[in-house]
Parts: C-alpha cells; sequence; structure tokens
C-alpha cells in the first residue's frame, strides 16, 4: 500500500488542492479499492485500475463540492492577480505551501475538467503516455492531443503572469 | 528538421518517450533555437509551481496505513451490524405498525355493519403472518453478519 500511497495522495492533492480532503480522499480510495479487490480482473495493471478509482473519486468529491467556485479566468485574476504573480515570480520551492496549493487550485479550476485530469496524471504523477491512455481509456494520439491543447490553454489563461516572468525562467 | 516540426516533438522530449535518434535532432534544435527553449522553460516553470512535487514522512505513511486498516476492518464490522440495525429499525416498526393497522382496522369495520369482516383474532393473526412474511423478506435480503464478517 505504501508503494501506492504516494501516488494516489500525490493525485489527490492535485485534484483536490486542499490537504485534508485529499487525505480523506485517499483513504476512501484504499477502502474501495481494497472492498473491490476481488473485482480487479487484472486485465488492466493494477495501478491503472487504481488511477481510474482514484480519478473518478476525486470527480465526485469535486462535483459534490458545490461551495467550490469553478473560477472564471477573468474573476480569478481580478481577485488573486497579485498572488499568482507573486507565486510565478518565487522560488518553485514556496508552490507546495498550503496556500499555495490553494492558489494552483483556482488556477486549475479555470481549466475543463479533462485537461485538469491529464495534465494531472502527467505532470504530478509522472504517468506514460501508455498509462495515461489505459487510465483514461484512450488512444496515445487522443492523449497527445489532450495534453497539448491543455498545456497550451492553460498558459494561455496565464500568459500575463508568464510574460512578465520570462526573465526569471532558468532556475 | 525545421521549428514547427520539432515544436511537436518538443513535449514528447520533455515527456519522456522519444527514439534515440528524435532525441538527438529536438536536443540539437534546442541548442540553436531560444524559442523552443522559452517554451520548454516557460512550461517547467508553470508546472513546477501548479504541480509541486509532494513528499510524505514515514511517519505520515504510517499513519495512513494504520487507519485504512482500521477502516477496513471496521467497515467490515459495520455492515454486519448495520444489517441487524436495519432489521431492528424498520423492520421490526414495520411489523408492529402492520400489526396495530391490521387490528384496527377489522375491530372497527364490523361496527358499521357495511362488512362482514372475518373475527379481530383471525385478521390479527393473518396480518401478522403476512406482517411477519415481509419480515423474513427483508432480512433476506439483508446481508447476514456472519458473511460480512472477516
Ligand atoms: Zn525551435
Amino acid at each position: 500500500m505504501r508503494q501506492y500511497h504516494k501516488k494516489v495522495m500525490g493525485y489527490c492533492l492535485s485534484m483536490l488542492q486542499n490537504h485534508t480532503e485529499a487525505e480523506e480522499a485517499a483513504q476512501d480510495i484504499f477502502v474501495k479499492a481494497y472492498r473491490s479487490l476481488p473485482k480487479f480482473k487484472g486485465n488492466s495493471t493494477f495501478s491503472t485500475w487504481l488511477y481510474r478509482i482514484t480519478t473518478n473519486h476525486c470527480l465526485d468529491v469535486l462535483r459534490k463540492r458545490n461551495r467550490r467556485k469553478t473560477y472564471s479566468l477573468d474573476a480569478l485574476v481580478e481577485e488573486e492577480g497579485d498572488a499568482i504573480h507573486r507565486l510565478f515570480s518565487s522560488n518553485p520551492v514556496a508552490a507546495a505551501q498550503m496556500e499555495n496549493r490553494d492558489l494552483a487550485g483556482k488556477i486549475l479550476s479555470t481549466l475543463p475538467e479533462d485537461y485538469r485530469i491529464i495534465l494531472t496524471l502527467r505532470e504530478a504523477d509522472g504517468l506514460e503516455y501508455q498509462e495515461i491512455a489505459e487510465t483514461l481509456d484512450c488512444s496515445l494520439d487522443a492523449v497527445k492531443g489532450r495534453l497539448s491543447r491543455a498545456r497550451k490553454q492553460l498558459q494561455e489563461n496565464l500568459r500575463h503572469f508568464l510574460r512578465e516572468n520570462d526573465v526569471y525562467e532558468e532556475e | 528538421m525545421t521549428h514547427e516540426t520539432i515544436q511537436q516533438k518538443l513535449f514528447a522530449l520533455y515527456d519522456g518517450p522519444l527514439s534515440e535518434r528524435e532525441r538527438k535532432l529536438v536536443e540539437g534544435h534546442l541548442t540553436q533555437c531560444p524559442e523552443c527553449r522559452k517554451a520548454i522553460a516557460q512550461w517547467k516553470s508553470v508546472s513546477a509551481r501548479l504541480f509541486p512535487s509532494q513528499t510524505f514522512s514515514e511517519a505520515s505513511e504510517d499513519f495512513f496505513v494504520a487507519k485504512v486498516m482500521d477502516r477496513v476492518r471496521s467497515s467490515a464490522l459495520d455492515a454486519g451490524k448495520s444489517a441487524w440495525g436495519w432489521v431492528l429499525r424498520w423492520a421490526l416498526p414495520l411489523v408492529g405498525s402492520a400489526v396495530l393497522a391490521g387490528w384496527a382496522f377489522f375491530s372497527v369495520l364490523p361496527d358499521t355493519g357495511l362488512y362482514s369482516a372475518p373475527s379481530a383474532d383471525a385478521a390479527f393473526s393473518s396480518y401478522s403472518s403476512y406482517a411477519s412474511a415481509s419480515g423474513n423478506g427483508i432480512m433476506q435480503a439483508s446481508y447476514s453478519p456472519d458473511e460480512i464478517a472477516p
């Protein structure tokens, strides 16, 4: 279980951007997985199967979280522009701090759900294209296409902050 | 290879899976093209901030594993308990109210003279046998605790 704890927890954190909720979700996911272990047929790898449960569970949590605002880009820039600017001009290590996780969550919520999922699988969990394809049940080409569109849109959403940040670039 | 074709391979290199030949081509291009270097650097900067890597202490993992196992065990117990809890909470009151309703119904009707009912006693026994039959149905539909408990 330990081997998967980090992956599931990392995924939940990136999707939910809240430590308490992520921890709770990760527990729920392992309990769920444990119970449905007899249903695991072995026609996908165990980790793919677990990622599917995790994806569905996180989506459920996000959908149930009605109080959670999905930010429109304009509203976010207006409300949090200064904070986003600080996030992008500070050392990346600071991004792991809780207030920045929260901000990252808001930024990611400006993306469509499937973009957010694929970026999280790739960037936070480091899944390879093939693993993502199995998890999301789609083709390799679909993975590449969606990933590229998701990156493009995220950068487009952040364009004001990234341009100013050009100087900082290489760490 | 042109700048345009390289751009499509750029993120493939960043993500990992490229053939040796393609990797060399893209890397070669990157050394000469500031625009492509900038594109990758910019994405790295975004990714580092929105998807920071997480570290978890061994203690927090131990705690997590203990907590999950605890829940797996107690949920197995709960499933057993809740089957009985359900019977106590719903099935018994249902049987009880069916018996009462039956008794009230048949003890009032004969007085009106509109309906020649069987005696209240017979009604009681027929209702209680109906109710207990439905009660059994409920119990069969729910899990017995022995099946669930490990
Ligand atoms: Zn180039």
